[in-house]
């Protein structure tokens, strides 16, 4: 999953960008409002981490402009000020989440964890396909109760897939929400990474659960004949 | 101290009693005056008249008269008297009226004619007339004539009426006269109240207005419709106070929300990088560096927090200075070294206008925080490669730091609030970290307290801050 941080105070951006660089999502940083604004506009950023006090171009303005392009990022919202006005109003202009500082850590990667499930609509941090179990809160993965070793990557392809269970997911989307920007843009290496997870997933006897669309993409789900 | 309600009342009405009064005692006055003058006349006519009757015979005075001509003369309740002395002072005739009782009374040798008050015989109180004439000769006592004549005797005449009924009357006009000026005090009293209450109300108007104006409603004015000129100029510096008073408010308001601010945020630095440093088993030199990062952000808030302090130290007037003579150049050099790090990685071009020493007196602590402010300002908002100028200027026994940096994007406006609390230059924090916008406000302060004055300025991409110092010694 992609995510940008726009944070100016360069401790808390590059902490923040650390860690969730460490709990395998794809992150991107912003130091300032402008620079802010342009790339949650162009980017297809899963979650935004907003701080609403920036130079150059306020916070609250960029979830204007967000929201009124009719963005589907989600958004939560960093701030220093923690008037009840201020978050009624922060909440009101679009944001999906609100987090004074300072705050824990763990607590905001529980709730990016909240903003990804509520965006691609899986209320269950377990999505669970016919005996394939994707646990996304400890990250880890079963299949008939057996675990999966997968690596980063494979276990971000895979999370992905989960989340959009039953859709069809075209390779521009895994590359969008996936890889990072500065990855060489190559569908083949989608190709080879959904090998990978076949491989590890799909062991001969167990009903294949990663379907490709000739023309348009992959699919995770059970064949329903 | 007095309403100026109850000052213009009683100033009104004491003018205006003071005038009823007095044209009441004038009045009154004149009344007398006219009314006693015609009793005069009518007594000195009557005085006359007897006269007239009084010849000069052979046999000396008589008074050729029948007593029934002069009914007033005869005894009774409201009886006049007359008596007539010869020019020996022996009396001559008395009236009926008299008795054997002589009216009372000097002889004045002045005036041949005069009136004035005293008691009748009776008690009654009366006005007596004195006159002394010449009696004319009976017409057939002509022999008198030849030896020294009528001119040669003179005769007193003394007329004495009763006043009571002229007192009477000049009594109940006084009693109306007193009963009107009660009643105009009266009047006048109501219609004062009334009218200065009238005239005073918008004082009490503008008051009520700004009664209702308080610390939660200070955007209000005062209303300025159908104000009197007079009040006019008040009602307007009232309502410029209200706006300093507001403008100040609000500043204060936003302080204390940017102090939360500014704390929360080196708080929040911390958590973040120790949390993040702490959520999975690292190498040795992750969490050296976590560490240090971390010491960074408390130094910073450290500082942050101790200028805050010192300048509400200031600004309540609890600072306290400890003057001594020392070299400013020499402290100059020392707040440098601080700042040389940076400028030297920054590649800056820096240009001394410092020589000799400078003597100056003052305090020394308090003025290294001021320097180290604005060396540390030139230093981090120099542009890369860009000139730093650092000089001392001596004259009229006054010593001026001056201190350029190029690379200043600041405009005219922005200029203006350089010395606003926590106020930043938007780029500021981005580009250079650790700047919370404390660092000119305080030095300003600090400047004034150490009795100099710091001022900034910008010209073609220059900044430069001028701080003059106390006298040089």
């Amino acid at each position: 999953m992609r995510v940008l941080v726009v944070e100016d105070y360069e401790p808390v951006r590059s902490a923040l960008a650390q860690g969730l660089s460490e709990a395998d999502y794809e992150v991107e940083m912003a130091g300032d409002g402008e620079t802010g604004e342009w790339m949650a506009l162009s980017g297809s950023f899963d979650v935004i981490v907003l701080d609403l006090m920036l130079p150059k171009q306020d916070g609250l303005s960029i979830l204007q402009k967000l929201r009124g392009q009719g963005s589907d990022s989600q958004v939560i919202a960093l701030t220093a000020k923690d008037t009840i006005e201020d978050r009624i109003h922060g909440l009101d202009l679009g944001a999906d989440d609100y987090l004074t500082k300072p705050f824990d850590f763990g607590e905001l990667l529980a709730r990016v964890r909240a903003l990804l499930r509520r965006k691609y609509q899986e209320h269950n941090p377990v999505i669970t396909i016919a005996d394939l179990a994707v646990d996304t809160v400890r990250r880890r993965v079963e299949r008939a109760g057996r675990a999966i070793e997968l690596t980063a990557r494979e276990y971000a392809l895979l999370e992905y897939l989960a989340m959009r269970v039953g859709e069809v997911v075209t390779r521009s989307d895994i590359w969008d929400h996936v890889y990072s920007f500065y990855d060489d843009a190559q569908s083949n290496v989608v190709d080879v990474y959904i090998g990978y997870l076949r491989r590890k997933i799909e062991s001969p006897g167990l009903p294949k659960l990663i379907h490709t669309r000739r023309g348009h993409g992959y699919v995770l789900g059970e064949i329903v004949t | 101290m007095m309403s100026l309600r109850n000052r213009l009342l009683l100033g009104s009405i004491g003018v205006i009693a003071l005038l009823i009064i007095v044209s009441n005692m004038v009045v009154g006055r004149m009344v007398h005056r006219t009314v006693y003058g015609e009793f005069d006349k009518k007594l000195i006519h009557k005085a006359q008249t007897l006269a007239a009757f009084t010849e000069l015979t052979e046999d000396g005075l008589e008074l050729d008269m029948h007593e029934g001509d002069f009914p007033e003369f005869q005894p009774g309740p409201t009886a006049d008297y007359f008596q007539i002395w010869r020019p020996d002072q022996t009396c001559l005739i008395r009236s009926a009226s008299l008795g054997r009782e002589d009216l009372p009374g000097k002889i004045s040798a002045h005036q041949s004619v005069y009136c004035f008050s005293t008691p009748l015989p009776d008690q009654r109180s009366g006005r007596q007339c004195f006159l002394q004439f010449h009696p004319r000769i009976d017409e057939d006592e002509k022999s008198l004539e030849n030896s020294g004549g009528r001119m040669g005797v003179t005769a007193t005449l003394a007329v004495g009426s009763s006043t009571e009924d002229i007192d009477t009357l000049l009594a109940r006009l006084q009693f109306l006269l007193w009963s009107i000026t009660i009643g105009a005090l009266a009047l006048s009293v109501a219609a004062m109240t009334a009218v200065i209450n009238q005239g005073l109300r918008p004082l009490r108007h503008i008051a009520s207005q700004i009664d209702h104006i308080d610390a939660a409603n200070l955007e209000n004015r005062v209303r300025a419709r159908k104000i009197p000129v007079e009040l006019a100029s008040i009602v307007s510096c009232v309502n410029d106070l209200l706006d300093r008073l507001h403008h100040t408010l609000a500043r204060e308001k936003s302080f204390t929300a940017n102090v939360a601010h500014e704390l929360r945020t080196p708080l929040s630095g911390m958590r973040s990088t120790i949390e993040v440093c702490r959520s999975r088993a690292r190498q040795e030199h992750e969490y050296t560096e976590a560490l240090d990062r971390t010491l960074t952000i408390c130094k910073q808030s450290q500082t942050m927090v101790e200028n805050l302090l010192e300048m509400s130290r200031i600004e309540s007037g609890r600072a306290n200075r400890n003057v001594r003579s020392f070299d400013i150049e020499s402290l100059l050099r020392e707040c440098w070294s601080a700042a040389s790090g940076q400028a030297r990685r920054k590649q800056l071009d820096v240009r001394w206008h410092v020589s000799s020493p400078h003597m100056i007196f003052s305090d020394k602590d308090k003025l290294r925080v001021v320097i180290a402010n604005l060396l540390d300002n030139a230093v981090s908002y120099c542009n890369e490669g860009g000139v730093l100028s650092i000089g001392i200027r001596e004259s009229d026994d006054q010593a001026t730091l001056v201190i350029e940096n190029s690379g200043c994007e600041l405009s005219c406006a922005e200029l203006e609030q350089v010395f606003d609390r926590f106020w930043r230059a938007d780029v500021a924090r981005s580009q250079t970290g650790n700047h919370f916008g404390l660092g000119l406000p305080l030095a300003k302060r600090m400047a004034e307290l150490l009795d100099g004055h710091l001022q900034v300025s910008v010209a073609d991409d220059i900044f430069r801050a001028t701080l003059n110092l106390g006298a040089a010694s």
